[in-house]
């Protein structure tokens, strides 16, 4: 059976008790889910929490699985998934809302005769099992890997897609930033790094993945494998101010913050 | 910000609206559908660089429940809608309307080293309802046949059971239930499954009766397993919805690419 996020809808009955007056009470608005998800909606959630100053907004990780089951016992307001709604959790009670996709291009130097690269063929070049250019059907000399020196929204999001989470163990450099990385790649013939799609440049290649190019049509239409979908899950019973939250999440402006953060706009 | 907070007085249920950007949609639902729709979704966007067209699978479910609920406008499927979703809709005062995308074949696989080649509609019902248990029966080898199936609750199973077995019989209890991810891997040496005629992979397509299934015995009905895969929206359609319904239906896009799948289009 549904259970209502209480909390909120109490708090907001007092709002209209109150009436004129400015409600003194905060309100609390609770958000849980995916971990990649809580770095990328940061953003979203500051500016909201800045435009409304009564609002207070709890971010908390924990995981797509665990934040549906605490969704549906009311537990939280708002579930963030880096995955879609499986079968078996879903119900009719549930909305998701995909607010963004993550597209990252894998890139090397103009100069790599390589053009396209499997799934399998990178997850064994970052996770170190293959070194050598001429085992994906290169040319000479050693793979040299670029990784991103700290964690970071996009190393997190490769690291889930290409190796189910596992950290990258075969970097041969690392870059403090898409800048540096670019900058790498561009000078370094036998390199391989990665970009958002945000932060592609010039005079690196960016390369086919399972035959499919690197482009922003491709990510929105899920061809492309380096690219994955986030929700916000409510329940068909939202509070208004979970409402709100999505509402934002969802316009121009919520859209604009969460491409600022590397995220592609999907409205 | 639009808030679009419509708070009914009556049961306390607050409904999100997705804000009116005419130029992003959403299509969710069949895995059937999947790979036509991220084509026809490109060559959207190809042609309107301004516009999102953004498609994830997730099966007939999820894609008409996301549409009833507003959280998609365009839903795959390979089924009619199903009841429970239909009294949904009718709750939700939402009208949908359909359209015929194109139909396909479900076809009995085996192992390509299975000297079988063909089934008659008879024998195929003894195997799928257990009444044959050995493929030297068939003319096959001295083996005992591994029979597999589908989750109940996929379309191709409720298509396969309807015309295969019809009301009077049922899949042998002791059947394996397959995965979509994994079909191919399930259909081990002594094995023998269906599937859509596109996700037969590798595997050897029987043909029935000494009919094999191709556009001309599916359009005919000459090949009897036959499914036809609709496009749902709500009513009344969107600007984008229409004119993306358009290139799904043109005959040198949507239908041009069903026609190069080997499926067989409507127009």
């Amino acid at each position: 059976m549904r259970k209502l996020p209480l909390f909120s809808l109490v708090l907001f009955a007092c709002a209209l008790l109150v009436g004129c007056k400015k409600p003194q009470e905060t309100e609390t608005l609770l958000i849980a889910g995916a971990s990649t998800m809580r770095h990328y909606i940061e953003p979203v959630v500051k500016k909201f929490m800045a435009e409304n100053p009564s609002v207070r907004v709890v971010c908390e990780g924990g995981g797509s699985s665990a934040a549906l089951v605490a969704l549906k016992h009311g537990a939280i307001d708002i579930a963030t998934l880096s995955r879609p709604v499986m079968a078996a959790e879903d119900d009719e009670y549930l909305r998701d809302y995909l607010v963004a996709r993550d597209g990252l291009a894998i890139i090397v130097n103009p100069a790599n005769p390589i053009n396209e690269l499997s799934m399998g063929q990178l997850a064994r070049i970052f996770e170190g099992e293959v070194t050598k250019w001429k085992a994906v059907g290169g040319g000479e000399g050693a793979i040299v890997l670029v990784d991103r020196s700290q964690k970071s929204n996009v190393k997190n999001s490769l690291e889930d897609l290409l190796l189910e989470g596992e950290a990258f163990r075969a970097a041969s450099k690392t870059a403090a930033s898409a800048t540096e990385m670019l900058a790498i790649v561009r000078s370094t013939a036998t390199a391989i790094g990665y970009v958002t799609l945000h932060k592609m440049g010039p005079g690196v290649k960016a390369l086919r993945v399972n035959g499919v190019e690197m482009s922003r049509i491709t990510m929105l239409s899920g061809r492309y494998p380096l690219a994955r979908s986030f929700y916000l899950a409510v329940h068909t019973n939202v509070s208004p101010l979970a409402e709100r939250f999505v509402q934002f999440t969802l316009s121009k402006r919520g859209q604009d913050l969460l491409a600022s953060n590397g995220l592609l706009e999907v409205f | 910000m639009p808030l679009a907070l419509t708070l009914a007085a009556s049961d306390g249920r607050a409904d999100i609206h997705l804000p009116v950007m005419s130029e992003s949609i959403e299509i969710r639902g069949s895995g059937s559908v999947l790979s036509l729709a991220q084509r026809v979704a490109e060559a959207y966007m190809h042609d309107q660089p301004k516009a999102i067209v953004v498609v994830s699978s997730g099966g007939n479910r999820r894609g008409l429940k996301s549409l009833i609920l507003g959280t998609c406008e365009m839903a795959m499927a390979a089924t009619e809608v199903p009841p429970d979703l239909e009294k949904l809709a009718q709750d939700r005062k939402i009208e949908l309307v359909s359209t015929e995308i194109y139909r396909d074949a479900v076809v009995a696989v085996v192992d390509p080293r299975n000297p079988i080649k063909d089934l008659s509609m008879k024998q195929l019902r003894d195997v799928f309802r257990g009444a044959t248990t050995n493929w030297n029966e068939l003319g096959g080898r001295d083996a005992p046949i591994v029979v597999t199936t589908h989750e109940p609750t996929s379309v191709t199973f409720e298509i396969f059971k309807k015309v295969v077995l019809g009301d009077d019989a049922v899949i042998t209890p002791k059947a394996l239930v397959t995965h979509h991810d994994d079909f191919e891997k399930s259909i081990t040496e002594d094995a023998i499954g269906y599937t859509g005629f596109h996700d037969a992979g590798a595997l050897k397509r029987l043909t029935l009766g000494g009919v094999a299934a191709s556009v001309g015995t599916i359009a005919s009905g000459h090949y009897p397993i036959r499914r036809t895969l609709r496009l749902y929206q709500r009513k009344p359609e969107t600007a984008i919805g229409k004119a993306l319904l358009g290139y799904f239906l043109a005959p040198d896009k949507g239908q041009a690419f069903v026609r190069l799948m080997g499926d067989v289009p409507v127009k």
